[in-house]
């Protein structure tokens, strides 16, 4: 589509230009006909230093972290799963918990005890990485393990953090510092449970706020 | 008959010994008392130094701490109950430093003969708060255990009151609240915890300088050692984390120096103990509560006159919030 779009510009810069250079000839001004050809010619890089702009960002937004499988035509997440050496208890397990809420972009979060194994969902659009994961474990004071990084359907994600061991973080990007910090240290994780969650569009990427509710 | 009838400075004289050799002889109970509640204690109920404190996090415990101390080999036959409330909180500035504060709001209350007759007597108010700073210098993490040694290091501050008197006059020693200085503490606690069982200890010392009266408590040492395993779930499911029940097992030792009244050791003051600590908490993900119970096993206190403890019971309440973040400038 690119190289089409290019060929057409250059068509219209050809075409544009030569009817440009016409006029002038005919009005038989040389100086007039020179300024016309440098505005022409401005013009048409700009066009396409636009073009070649618009098309790296539409390519960067069709990636795989944007949050959309076009193999499939579904919306994905990251979801990052992480072994904990040193997690020994509840009590351990919430140091990580309130070091996610620091974390960006994180959704909910799953801890299986016995499988020393904390899971975390994050936002369709959120990026992570290993160090990131392991920046997290760390400042709760225990040590990650193997760490592994996959994308998974909304639509699974969804439904397994329907489940019993999930916890779903309530989306307050706009509220105040204190409601946020009452929210979160109150053991209202739950209420928001089905609140909120940005789902991408299939087919454009762009985030649908509650679209989660569909899927209940 | 002159010496039937004292001259005035001889009985005040005579009084101020008396009065000197009754604090002193009472001294080493608020210690104990004090002891029995402070942070630095080597057990998960009676003690918070090994608690695990994330980075941004508070943690809030609340101790309801009523003491009985009945056993009297005088004929004055005293009472003593003695209630305390303290709240301790732990913030982790990162991940390896925690920041202690505890606080001891108490109430006392004592009953004795007297040749008047039996009489009560009763104190209320704050005692010596403590903030101390804790580093964990050495940790090691495998799958489903953790090891730490986190040495500490703090001051008591003189919060409490320790020249308090009603209409019988000054109140004895194990009434009063603090010791009237600022008293350096530190130590050394280590947990070993695995999901099925957790061992921790401890091992602190509490320096006593002498207050503005002259007076000066004998320094404290305590080691303590808990046990405790996970009875409910018996078995760990590989999903999900479930409210967990731990029994167990707490021992505390004390040692207390004697006293020294107008820069004189007084040998009727100092004493061993040795508790025993049967506990069980709840714990869940943002919550703990739990309970022990405190008996003595050894009291070897020196002096004729000492109140010997019976019993203290220890509940509380442990909750956990997320704080905000240092700003970057001031992060380490």
């Amino acid at each position: 589509m690119g190289s089409v779009l290019i060929s057409f510009n250059w068509n219209f810069h050809r075409d544009t230009l030569s009817a440009e250079l016409g006029q002038a000839m005919s009005r038989g001004n040389p100086r007039t006909m020179g300024k016309k050809k440098t505005r022409v010619l401005a013009l048409t890089v700009v066009f396409v230093l636009a073009h070649l702009c618009f098309r790296s960002y539409l390519s960067a937004a069709q990636g795989p972290d944007a949050g959309v499988n076009h193999g499939k035509g579904e919306p994905t997440l990251t979801r990052v799963r992480i072994q904990v050496r040193g997690l020994v208890s509840p009590r351990a397990a919430q140091n990580i918990f309130i070091r996610l809420d620091k974390q960006k972009g994180v959704r909910a979060f799953k801890c299986d005890l016995g499988a020393n194994i904390i899971t975390v969902d994050f936002q369709p659009y959120q990026q992570v990485s290993k160090a990131d994961a392991e920046r997290v474990i760390r400042s709760a004071g225990w040590t990650p393990g193997t760490i592994e990084i996959e994308r998974v359907s909304v639509r699974k994600a969804l439904s397994d953090e329907a489940g019993r061991y999930w916890y779903v973080l309530p989306q307050l990007e706009g509220a105040s510092g204190l409601k946020r910090w009452l929210v979160i240290n109150f053991g209202l994780w739950t209420i928001y449970k089905d609140l909120n969650v940005d789902v991408p569009d299939s087919n454009s990427g762009a985030p649908v706020q509650g679209a989660n509710k569909a899927h209940d | 008959m002159a010496h039937d009838v004292p001259s005035r400075t001889s009985l005040l004289a005579r009084r101020c010994v008396k009065l000197q050799k009754l604090l002193a002889a009472f001294a080493v109970v608020p210690i104990v008392v004090l002891a029995a509640v402070r942070p630095g204690r080597g057990a998960p109920i009676t003690f918070v130094t090994a608690l695990p404190v994330a980075q941004d996090q508070l943690v809030w415990r609340n101790y309801f701490n009523p003491g009985y101390k009945g056993d009297d080999p005088t004929s004055a036959d005293r009472d003593l109950w003695n209630l305390l409330y303290n709240p301790v909180f732990a913030w982790g500035p990162s991940a390896d430093l925690a920041i202690f504060a505890s606080l001891t709001p108490q109430y006392s209350f004592l009953s004795e003969n007297t040749p008047q007759g039996r009489i009560s007597q009763s104190a209320g108010g704050l005692g010596d708060s403590l903030i101390f700073a804790r580093y964990t210098a050495y940790s090691k993490d495998w799958l489903g255990k953790t090891l730490r040694i986190d040495p500490l290091a703090g001051v008591y501050l003189p919060t409490g009151w320790y020249n308090k008197s009603d209409i019988y006059g000054r109140l004895p020693q194990y009434m009063q609240g603090g010791s009237g200085s600022v008293d350096p503490y530190f130590g050394l606690t280590t947990m070993y915890k695995t999901q099925l069982e957790e061992f921790d200890w401890d091992i602190t010392y509490r320096y006593n300088p002498a207050a503005s009266s002259g007076y000066q408590l004998g320094n404290s040492f305590h080691t303590d050692f808990a046990y405790y395993r996970r009875v409910v779930p018996w078995i760990l499911p590989d999903q999900g984390l479930d409210n967990q029940i731990w029994v167990g097992l707490e021992t505390n030792l004390i040692r207390d120096g004697t006293n020294r009244v107008g820069g004189m050791n007084d040998p009727a003051t100092g004493g061993l103990v040795w508790y025993l600590d049967p506990g069980i908490f709840y714990a869940t993900p943002f919550w703990t509560t739990g309970m022990a119970i405190q008996v003595p096993v050894i009291q070897n206190l020196n002096g004729p006159d000492r109140l010997y403890g019976s019993f203290r019971l220890f509940l509380y309440f442990e909750y956990y919030f997320m704080m905000p973040s240092l700003p970057k400038w001031a992060q380490f």
